[in-house]
């Protein structure tokens, strides 16, 4: 299994000059749910959002995002696989991706919230193997 | 492409120096040597960098003498294949572009300080790897008529054409002779033939030509040649052979799926968790062991049975000639099979890479490109083994037959066994299942 973890800020910005409001810190966790196999895997991210200038530290999920996943080996020249994940919860989407052959993967996680902002996530699947 | 490697996506997939160098670049060069000829010398672009440089400054050495031969070139073609596992270059493309502007400052250096062509002919892996090929293409570099070369009074086709510069002591090249020195008259064959047909406009007589052939035939022939001498005294290119045709299946070896089993237990018997010992191991067995025993054993037996007074290593130099269709074939299946695969990928690769420029004129990226399905491109890669396999063959059976006229089967015998056994082992890791991942040892 593997997780990671990626802080980015989202801004809003408006004509020439940058308001200061909404400024979120999103947190995006992704994971491979395990084993990862040769053929389809689960992918699960987990979007959550934190109003810094609110002060609130309580994390709110990311709803409504579009979440696409995207897997290619680490040799040129392969196909790569392609899929896309579902909100299944408030902030949580799920999706599976067909990573169709032996050896390292890597699947990249595009997300494109609803205020524009884009976050993209790369989890690395070393020595996929089959079940 | 070079810049794309440094400062373009990280993904060796979406990186054209890694797309262009490890699927395009490769598959292509050993096709068109299959085909046609070593036209990838001619259009080599560390050359034109070279030829540019030249302009500016004039080289004053001369390539010493002792290293007029091929070995400095058999390491560093062995090392590179070492370090494109150790360092998995095919998943990097910094590493993939700091290798080309390596090779550009190794051009550099080598032809800035030495006269004529010493990178290409004593230096150059690359160039080493085309013209072991090129012996078996169908196209050479050749005089057309050779009466003509009796009554020429300039040989300007290897000495080149000059003009007194200003200073009277100097002289301003016109047309560059063969800076492989390759007198055309005697030259035979492509080896160390880089294409580059500047005998073909320095001949006043428009008497050299790109003519046809059958291919391997200057493998089955042993004449003094121009530039090269006598293949079976040559051990440097002998050696040069041997790590063509066992480094085809070290290199296709590493992407298969034994290798990581035969790595974990290599380093569990030797205690160590790195890879570059284990890996040493391997390639040793590969470009050392292998071989050593192989042609070392064929050698002595078919000396045995036909009788002949040659010595063992003089056997086994001459055959040695014989793994190059072998060779090329497994080159062939393993390049090709990446290439044909991966065709089209090249396409949204340069999309993605004009669209992070700013241009996105290709519109795209179509990341669903890739190339032709592998159960299409698998019989092509049999076929290319198939091909290798009675090529070698074909040029066993002429050796045999000089060797010994009266019963050449016992000359040949072993080398079949030799042949058949390089032949089972490329087909065998043709079919194994692949994995393309980095070595993790331990693991
Ligand atoms: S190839 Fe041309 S230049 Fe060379 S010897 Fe023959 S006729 Fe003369
Ligand atoms: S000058 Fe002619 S013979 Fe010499 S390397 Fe170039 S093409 Fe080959």
């Amino acid at each position: 299994m593997v997780s990671l973890l990626v802080v980015c800020a989202s801004f809003e910005l408006s004509g020439c000059a940058r308001k200061s409001a909404p400024v979120r810190l999103v947190a995006m966790r992704c994971m491979v749910e395990g084993p990862e196999r040769v053929g389809r895997n689960t992918i699960t991210c987990k979007l959550t959002a934190e109003d810094k200038i609110a002060r609130t530290d309580e994390a709110l999920p990311v709803e409504g995002a579009r979440v696409t996943l995207e897997g290619n080996m680490t040799h040129p020249g392969m196909s790569p696989a392609f899929g896309e994940a579902k909100e299944t919860l408030p902030g949580s989407y799920t999706g599976t991706l067909d990573l169709n052959m032996r050896g390292d993967w890597v699947v990249t996680v595009h997300v494109s919230m609803q205020d524009g902002a884009r976050l993209e996530q790369e989890i690395k699947v070393q020595n996929l193997q089959a079940s | 492409m070079i810049l794309h490697g440094f400062f373009g996506p990280t993904l060796a997939p979406k990186n054209l120096a890694t797309v262009l160098t490890w699927i395009h670049f490769r598959g292509a060069l050993v096709l068109v040597l299959l085909c046609a000829g070593n036209f990838f010398c001619l259009a080599c672009p560390f050359l034109l960098l070279r030829n540019a440089a030249r302009k500016l400054f004039k080289p004053r050495f001369s390539w010493p003498r002792a290293l007029r031969n091929k070995w400095i070139s058999v390491g560093l073609f062995a090392g590179i294949l070492f370090c494109y596992e150790l360092f998995d270059l095919w998943s990097s493309p910094y590493w993939t572009a700091a290798l080309a502007l390596g090779y550009f400052a190794a051009v550099l250096i080598v032809d800035g300080l030495f006269k004529h062509a010493a990178f290409c002919k004593f230096v150059c892996p690359i160039g080493q790897f085309n013209f072991v090929a090129s012996t078996l293409s169908p196209l050479e570099v050749k005089v057309r008529d050779s009466r003509v070369c009796e009554k020429c009074a300039t040989k300007d086709c290897i000495k080149g054409r000059r003009a007194e510069a200003e200073k009277k002591s100097e002289f301003v090249i016109l047309q560059r002779g063969c800076e492989l020195a390759l007198y055309l008259p005697r030259k035979v064959g492509n080896m160390d033939c880089t294409f580059c047909l500047d005998c073909v406009h320095a001949c006043p007589h428009d008497n050299i030509g790109v003519v046809g052939r059958m291919p391997a035939s200057e493998l089955m022939a042993d004449p003094l040649r121009s530039g090269v001498g006598y293949f079976s005294r040559r051990k440097d290119i002998a050696a040069l052979v041997i790590v063509f045709a066992f480094g085809a299946l070290v290199n296709a070896f590493g992407m298969v799926r034994p290798v990581y089993a035969v790595e974990a237990w290599l380093g569990r018997m030797i205690s160590t968790t790195h890879e570059a010992p284990v890996l040493g191991i391997i390639f040793a067995a590969f470009l050392i062991f292998a071989p050593l025993v192989l042609l070392g054993s064929a050698a002595r037996m078919s000396r045995a049975l036909s009788g002949g007074r040659s010595s063992v290593g003089t056997v086994a130099v001459r055959y040695s000639y014989t793994l190059v269709p072998l060779g090329l074939g497994m080159w062939l299946a393993h390049y090709g099979f990446h290439f044909f695969t991966g065709i089209l990928t090249v396409v949204p690769v340069t999309q993605a890479a004009l669209a992070s420029t700013g241009v996105p004129i290709l519109g795209g990226p179509f990341w669903t490109w890739t190339g032709m399905p592998t159960r299409f491109v698998q019989p092509i890669e049999l076929g290319f083994l198939l091909l290798g396999f009675m090529g070698s063959l074909m040029v066993a059976h002429q050796f045999a037959q000089e060797d010994c006229a009266e019963n050449p089967l016992r000359s040949f015998a072993p080398w079949f066994v030799v042949c058949a056994i390089v032949g089972a082992a490329s087909v065998w890791l043709m079919f194994q299942p692949m994995e393309m991942r980095a070595m993790l040892m331990g693991g």
